[in-house]
């Protein structure tokens, strides 16, 4: 994938990101809670392995850590990859550099080992076990 | 190579690539090297046909996209809900072609 695409494409999720967690917020301040959204709970009526993650988001922004750790875990790389990548990636369009560019696909290579991409799996399917006894719970 | 075979590799592979790039394709490999048939042989493109089963089956957990090569999206498509289930959508209908620009790198890569 060329750079300015990748790049783009990037800072487009992050904006969005952005929308939905400030959407989330003002909703949730209003006590009048945005409907689930997630396409697979609304079809077999479990949840995704990352849903909470938005509340989760929420907590650790309002410093709640215990509680965003109840809610999803995965808020925790969520966040710092939305707080991270587009401050890495505005840093290098005004350097005029591709360091996140390089990092990406050596990121990328690395998930791809075995070892790597089995613990990550387990780990998610773990999460998603917890997630979904939390939600009968 | 020969035209024989290269036409042959074109008509095994044809459902791999977009049929504007066959052409020049067909131009590359013609002054391809002979020891390199075996290469593109085993190259081991992606279908587009199954992505898009994968997509519509397993979309919302980005498998598709970690299918496809494309893990750094993956992660990203399993970690928010399949992009709140708009992204999983427009998958279904952009799957294909990324499948079938991945499998263009591949050859590009290959032809270099």
């Amino acid at each position: 994938m060329p750079k300015k695409k990748l790049y783009l494409l990037i800072l487009c999720f992050a904006l969005a990101g952005y929308s939905w967690v400030i959407l989330n917020h003002y909703f949730l301040k209003r006590d009048n809670p945005i409907p689930n959204v997630c396409l697979f709970r609304q079809v077999t009526g479990l949840p995704c392995p990352s849903c909470g993650t938005t509340h989760a988001f929420l907590s650790i922004i309002r410093g709640n850590f215990r509680q965003a750790l109840d809610e999803n875990i995965l808020g925790f790389p969520v966040a710092l990859m939305l707080v991270i990548i587009p401050a890495w990636i505005l840093t290098d369009l005004i350097r005029k550099k591709e360091s996140f560019y390089r990092f990406y696909f050596r990121a990328e290579s690395l998930l791809r080992k075995k070892l790597i991409a089995w613990s990550a799996l387990a780990f998610l399917l773990v999460n998603w076990g917890w997630n979904i006894f939390r939600f009968f719970r | 190579m020969e035209a024989s075979k290269v036409d042959m590799f074109l008509m095994m592979n044809s459902k791999f690539f977009e049929p504007h790039q066959i052409p020049y394709f067909r131009e590359r490999l013609l002054l391809l090297d002979e020891s390199k048939y075996i290469m593109l042989q085993t190259a081991g493109f992606k279908d587009p046909t199954i992505s898009l089963v994968v997509s519509l089956l397993g979309g919302h957990f980005g498998i598709d996209r970690f299918l496809i090569g494309d893990t750094g999206l993956g992660v990203a498509k399993l970690l928010t809900c399949g992009g709140l289930g708009i992204w999983t959508i427009i998958d279904w209908f952009m799957i294909m072609g990324r499948t079938r620009e991945v499998n263009f790198e591949k050859l590009q890569q290959l032809l270099m």
